[in-house]
């Protein structure tokens, strides 16, 4: 392939690529005109203040998590108190500040110390202490062990005492309306797990008791274009994403949340970078996976005021963190990207957001270099080149103005005509090094991802050349004479939890009396958990007619499987056509070990061989369980063999993530079958279904395939 | 054509687009301004010819002229606005006059719009001035399919007494988000003597589905004479019926009701035991304090609380009892026991609601 094929085919596919993405921005845009219309109509025609002397409203916890906010922190929860809403209390979590957050409060809403009135739900770091107000009534605070701001909100909601949270951080100035507006869609009855609502630039605004009372578009470019940004991302591209369902993003700074479904996820997740958009994607793949109907709305009326970043060094680290954030994110929940069982979020949302939003730096890049070569060798038409930047800046241009446009026939906050004309000239300028600056803080996040990811992938390398090599002994000493390598691959929807995924491959030396060797690694993903397994076992025939099976195994994390595990069996022939064996099988997870004895027995009818196990196992509960297990194998043809197989009975199952995981022993009953194809060349497929019925979790049902090569 | 073309023609429509939303908003502005400038002191006279005519001091006409120079939307607004302000008496007489205006008319007329926002417009008209002959149509907008407008519709229970209207509601409110079932109950309570007879009857269907929703309904009502009705459903399978009930008989202090929720406070879901214990403190019966306190040491946290905070409406007795189980053998009614005797009055308050 020459330089100017790859030029030219690379030149394409980011065409394709750019027609694809703004034919999508057209279409949100597009959707953003009903949408904002009958948002619009809502929020004027709604009679606030009957709703708000009704009983309808529903109770809302705030929950505001501080760390080293004593300079803001009286105001910021004196203007919270002060909202127009009946019935709702506030949640201060002081996260180990190191200044005196703690004391401000104290002093400024006369505290004192109550005991823990509520389950600790949710695991968080150490409470200290929990205050309550004697001048506030609907004041709680909590002080605790610092544990950034995911652990905070979560000791919050453990706090709560109303079903509906919303989280605000510190320094965002609430409209005193905001809450009354956000409710507007629970009081219009709909199945809401989650509102969002518009998140706006206080910049330049004159505030007052910590109100906004003048917006006012900031003089600065910087605060300005962001005032542009806020604008497009709130008002167009969630307004767009209503209308498609998967709204993806509800911003931390400002939505309303249905506790139960939160606390149902576990909370705010603490290893998250973007806590906000980890929750909501958590949100959408358990109700989709528990089938409840809901809806995550956002609406544009209801209003908080942030500051944003007026130097480039802090919004760099604010924009970097932002896509490192929706990188891992992404990265975490790809068994939902194009997955139909997540339903739009999964066929749209997702794709758009990984391909759309996460990549969109890298293939800008790769666009600009591209052509930078083809210019070098010209290869590229420079009118033609300078003509395509043009209408895509001019796109990008005409998207940003479209936002100012939705703002002004709605809910026009900016209401002179200077600021007017600067949000115009913002929304310009835009594409003018501003928007080729975020790229390349973007980017700068995928080079932090990726120098975090090496380390993960240390954990998988490590050790596996000292396994190879004690293996290549073992296989020299016992004169191997084939190595056949497989791998295999499995995917098991389960009810109830994250879809079991596996991936692995084992290598066998075999030698010619039916001795061998094995090394097998296996990648496994459980409970939305990943984890990877290394195990080397072998056949030894001492006699003509017993033999032994060993293995043993350890994990890489070991998060959903056993630390390490071993496993004996001895098998004799009992006649020409039987066989009778014991085995014994230890697996030592992190909560304790399981011990399985398996007796068996095998018997070969004709062209059938059939197979029973009874597995005897004993988990850290000391409880004692029996599961058994018949299995049939006829040969269907020459070349093809069949299986079927039933298990019923109790076995025990390691269930959940770290740190909320136990060995559990479930009821299960269980069908399987597969087919076994011996091509040619010594290559073997296999495929494998296995449908499992289990009580009161992890009903499953999966398909496994393999292949086989003899080397 | 080729691609350059092609590049042309798209930078030349996104020029004139560009163009066109400039030209849009810079239309917009005026165009508001220009309404803004004419209709703002038409409203300023309604409001004054109301407040007079309010004050029986101007004549009704003068209101009629002021709503009729108003878009129909405003009017509406000023409308609403004003029904709070207005003894009901001469509301109604109004709501009587509006009823031949040709604006009102052609509102009325939206009832059967396909656009939502035309019927939202017609619904919250007639939630401040329906008359008895708008009754068929606020049946057919409180049981539309846009939620805001039969929000908006159930309103009218405000004001009007009308059974096909109540029962018309109570029929839709089962179905409903909770949230939009507590916005409808408050509405239903004005008509309280035709939710009750019906109540009393839906109550008895042991099998309806709907019947959790009732309950709740019911319970809300605090109703003394759907206290057997309530009671009678202490022993339905549905454990949702018994949280309601275990909720509702706490505001009828009666022998029935305490014999149910002893029960009750033993009953398998742990959700009705909860509000059986705390139903049994807001009754305070000296008899059933010895079982409050062995529910002290329920398995569940929630129980527990609710016990304790009943066991401290019994006075004396139960905070007795309360420092009994502070230093007794069960390590869980000790710890609930001492947290609930170490809060303060005012937090005890907040927690016992």
């Amino acid at each position: 392939m020459s330089v100017g094929d790859l030029v030219t085919g690379t030149d394409v596919a980011i065409l394709v690529y750019f027609l694809t993405l703004n034919s999508f921005y057209a279409l949100l845009l597009i959707l953003s005109i009903p949408e904002i219309w009958e948002q619009t109509r809502l929020a004027e025609d709604d009679d606030f203040q009957r709703l708000m002397q009704s009983d309808a409203l529903p109770p809302i916890t705030i929950l505001v998590p501080a760390y080293n906010e004593s300079a803001t922190i009286e105001a910021s929860v004196t203007a919270i108190l002060t909202l127009e809403y009946r019935n709702y209390e506030v949640v201060v979590v002081n996260d180990g500040s190191k200044d005196n957050t703690m004391q401000q409060l104290l002093h400024a809403f006369d505290l004192y110390e109550i005991p823990r009135i509520y389950p600790e739900t949710i695991a968080t770091k150490p409470l200290r202490a929990v205050y309550r107000s004697r001048t506030r009534s609907r004041l709680l605070v909590l002080d605790k062990e610092n544990g950034g701001k995911a652990d905070s909100l979560n000791a919050a909601i453990n706090a709560s005492r109303f079903p509906l949270v919303i989280a605000v951080d510190a320094d965002t100035l609430i409209e005193p309306d905001a809450l009354l507006r956000l409710t507007r869609p629970f009081l219009l009855g709909r199945e809401i797990a989650a509102v969002g609502g518009t998140v706006r630039v206080a910049n330049n605004c004159t505030v007052k008791d910590g109100r906004v009372t003048d917006a006012r578009v900031p003089h600065r470019l910087l605060p300005g274009i962001q005032v542009v940004e806020y604008l497009r991302a709130f008002l167009f591209g969630r307004l767009g994403w209503n209308r498609l369902g998967g709204n993806l993003v509800i911003s931390g700074a400002f939505g309303l949340f249905r506790k139960d479904y939160v606390m149902a996820i576990g909370g705010y997740r603490t290893t998250s970078l973007v806590e906000d958009l980890d929750l909501v994607v958590r949100l959408h793949r358990h109700l989709r996976r528990q089938r409840i109907r809901y809806e995550m709305p956002f609406i544009p009326d209801p209003v908080a005021w942030t500051e944003v970043p007026e130097s480039t060094r802090i919004l760099s680290r604010q924009r970097e963190r932002w896509h490192r954030g929706l990188i891992a994110a992404m990265w975490e929940y790809k068994g939902m990207l194009f997955n139909p069982r997540y339903g739009r979020v999964g066929i749209l949302a997702m794709p758009f957001y990984t391909f759309g939003e996460m990549l969109a730096p890298l293939v800008e890049v790769l666009g600009y270099a591209v052509t930078a070569l083809g210019l070098a060798f010209h290869m590229v038409n420079v009118p033609f080149a300078l003509l395509f930047m043009l209408v895509a800046w001019g796109y990008g241009m005409l998207l940003s103005i479209w936002a100012v446009v939705l703002e002004e026939v709605s809910f026009r906050r900016y209401r002179r005509l200077g600021d007017l004309l600067r949000l115009l000239l913002y929304a310009s300028l835009e594409n003018l090094g501003y928007r080729q600056l975020t790229v390349w803080w973007r980017l700068k996040a995928f080079v932090s991802v990726w120098k975090r990811g090496h380390t993960w992938g240390e954990m998988v390398r490590k050790g596996f050349a000292t396994t190879v090599v004690t293996l290549c002994v073992a296989a020299g000493a016992l004169g191997a004479q084939t190595v056949r390598a497989a791998a295999w691959t499995s995917y098991d929807a389960v009810d109830q939890s994250d879809d079991w995924r596996g991936v692995g491959a084992q290598v066998t030396w075999r030698a010619r009396r039916g001795d061998a060797v094995w090394l097998a690694a296996e990648a496994v993903s459980r409970f939305g958990r990943d984890d990877g397994t290394e195990r080397l076992g072998g056949v030894f025939h001492p006699h003509g007619r017993w033999w032994l099976t060993v293995e043993a195994g350890t994990a890489r994390g070991p998060a959903i499987v056993p630390k390490n595990s071993w496993e004996a069996d001895v098998t004799a022939l009992a006649t020409r056509t039987a066989a009778l064996g014991l085995g014994y099988r230890r697996q030592n997870y992190v909560v304790g070990p399981v011990d399985v004895v398996m007796p068996h027995v095998g018997l070969q009818a004709g062209r059938t061989a059939w197979e029973a196990r009874i597995y005897v196992s004993r988990n850290p509960s000391d409880r004692t369980d029996l599961a058994v297990f018949v299995r049939a194998t006829t040969s269907l043809s020459r070349r093809a063999a069949g299986w079927v197989g039933v298990a019923v009975g109790r076995e025990s199952y390691l269930v959940g993530a770290p740190p909320a995981q136990q060995v559990q022993a479930i009821e299960t009953m269980t069908g399987a079958a597969g087919v076994r194809y011996n091509a040619a060349r010594g290559l073997t497929v296999r495929v494998d279904a296995t449908g499992v019925h289990s009580k009161t979790i992890l009903s499953r049902w999966g398909v496994g395939v393999g292949v086989e090569r003899e080397l | 054509m080729t691609s350059r073309q092609v590049l042309l023609v798209v930078a030349l429509v996104q020029g004139v687009l560009l163009g066109a939303l400039v030209i849009l908003i810079i239309l917009n502005r005026w165009f508001r301004l220009r309404r803004s400038a004419s209709v703002h002191p038409r409203r300023v006279t309604l409001d004054n010819a109301m407040r007079r005519w309010a004050a029986e001091g101007g004549p009704l006409a003068g209101v009629l002229v002021g709503f009729a120079r108003l878009p129909a939307t405003l009017a509406i607004d000023a409308l609403v606005g004003w029904s709070a302000r207005v003894p009901g008496e001469r509301w109604r007489e109004l709501a009587a006059v509006l009823e031949h205006q040709w604006w009102a008319r052609l509102v009325r007329a939206n009832s059967d719009s396909f656009r939502w926002w035309k019927r939202l417009e017609c619904a919250r008209f007639l939630s401040v001035a329906a008359t008895p002959r708008d009754v068929a149509r606020l049946v057919r907008l409180i049981n539309d399919r846009h939620p805001a407008v039969h929000v908006a519709a159930v309103a009218s229970l405000e004001r009007m007494e009308s059974a096909p209207l109540t029962l018309a509601a109570l029929e839709r409110l089962p179905r409903l988000a909770s949230t939009v079932q507590a916005y409808y109950a408050g509405m239903l309570r004005r008509s309280r003597p035709v939710v009750i007879q019906h109540l009393q009857k839906r109550l008895k269907r042991t099998d309806d589905p709907a019947l959790p929703r009732l309950a709740e309904f019911a319970v809300r009502l605090a109703e003394p004479t759907l206290r057997e009705r309530i009671t009678a459903l202490a022993e339905h399978p549905d454990p949702e019926v018994r949280v309601q009930v275990s909720r509702g008989l706490g505001h009828f202090p009666h022998r029935e009701s305490v014999a149910s929720l002893t029960r009750l406070v033993a009953d398998p879901t742990w959700e009705v035991r909860a509000q059986a214990a705390r139903s049994l403190g807001m009754i305070a019966d000296p008899t059933t304090l010895p079982l409050l306190r062995t529910t002290l040491r329920d398995p569940i946290w929630w129980v527990r609380l609710r016990a304790a905070l009943a066991l401290m409406r019994f006075g004396m007795a139960g905070r007795n009892a309360l420092l009994e189980a502070e230093v007794g053998a069960d390590g869980e009614a000790r710890d609930t026991a001492r947290m609930i005797l170490g809060l303060p009055a005012q937090a005890l308050a907040e927690f016992a609601a």
